[in-house]
């Protein structure tokens, strides 16, 4: 009877460490995917060879997004372009990822038409794995002296 | 049994720790950040007094002179009054910290019935060591997307 209590509580610990196991990494790489889906959706914006590139990313892209920020965002609606392609000046463009956490994105565009030491702050939340409420900031005054936060 | 048992507990308690360090991301801002907008915002349109706020919330220590530091109070003061100032110059009587992250906060501004004052504001921000002045930060606006933008929308009309 003692061996039978023993094999079944045995077999309940290798179940609960099992289910620890799965659900840890789980958790591990939900941070991580989070991070990672902002940074694939600033580089599908923003990195570009040529301009023409652009409506294929976007594309892409509307995979990552919910479905309001994909008419915010959207590559066809009005003045997206003229407020975010203009300044592009239809060069080239690389992103330089400073830094990212859960929910945000510091970059830096290097194009030719962009000043290259201003910070971009791309900000957003992830519901039902996709991403929502996006924002994104221009970070042009820093403190007197230095070279800003980054 | 007991290795097994072992095993469990130490599973048990990463599992824990991951849980709980997801859960905390729901965080709060720094002290010298809630008191140096709070502290802004109350100064009003007085630069003697915002003057006052950055000293007691940004580290000046590196200036070799008053006269350096003074200069940097100027332009910090610069930085502040500007992305502080409402589009149409309306006055600001509160604010609301809404997003937080390990070094940034996104700021709404209010006026004095509580009503947002647009655009938003982000502050990204490096604290000293001891955590009770800003080392560095780097300001700026939110940038509208497309005329779906409400925050926006009064200048597309």
């Amino acid at each position: 009877m003692e061996v039978k209590m023993r094999r079944a509580l045995a077999f309940v610990l290798i179940l609960v460490d099992i289910f620890l196991i799965v659900a840890g990494f789980m958790l591990v790489n939900r941070r991580r995917v989070t991070g990672d889906i902002g940074r694939s959706a600033v580089k599908l914006m923003y990195d570009f060879d040529n301009i023409e590139e652009i409506p294929q990313r976007y594309m892409t892209l509307s995979r990552f997004l919910c479905e309001e920020d994909w008419e915010r965002l959207n590559i066809d609606n009005d003045l997206r372009a003229v407020n975010t392609y203009y300044k592009f000046n239809a060069l080239q463009s690389e992103v330089h990822i400073l830094d990212s956490e859960p929910g945000c994105v510091a970059y830096r565009l290097l194009n030719g038409n962009i000043p290259a030491q201003t910070v971009w702050f791309f900000t957003f939340d992830i519901v039902d794995g996709k991403i929502c409420n996006v924002r994104e900031y221009e970070m042009l005054n820093m403190k007197y002296g230095g070279e800003g936060v980054w | 049994m007991g290795l097994l048992a072992l095993v469990t507990i130490l599973l048990a308690g990463f599992f824990l720790y991951t849980l709980v360090a997801d859960k905390q991301e729901a965080k709060t801002p720094p002290r010298v950040i809630t008191k140096l907008l709070t502290d802004l915002v109350a100064a009003g349109n007085n630069p003697t007094k915002r003057k006052g706020t950055l000293s007691l919330c940004i580290d000046y220590s590196d200036c070799a002179t008053e006269i350096e530091a003074s200069d940097m109070q100027e332009q910090d003061l610069q930085n502040f009054t500007e992305v502080l100032t409402p589009r149409d110059d309306a006055v600001v009587g509160d604010y609301e910290i809404t997003i937080v992250t390990d070094r940034f906060v996104e700021i709404v501004l209010l006026d004095a019935k509580g009503r947002p004052l647009y655009p938003r504001v982000g502050l990204v921000y490096e604290l000293t060591d001891d955590g009770l002045f800003i080392k560095n930060y780097t300001l700026g606006r939110l940038q509208p997307f497309s005329r779906y933008d409400e925050e926006y929308s009064s200048l597309w009309k």
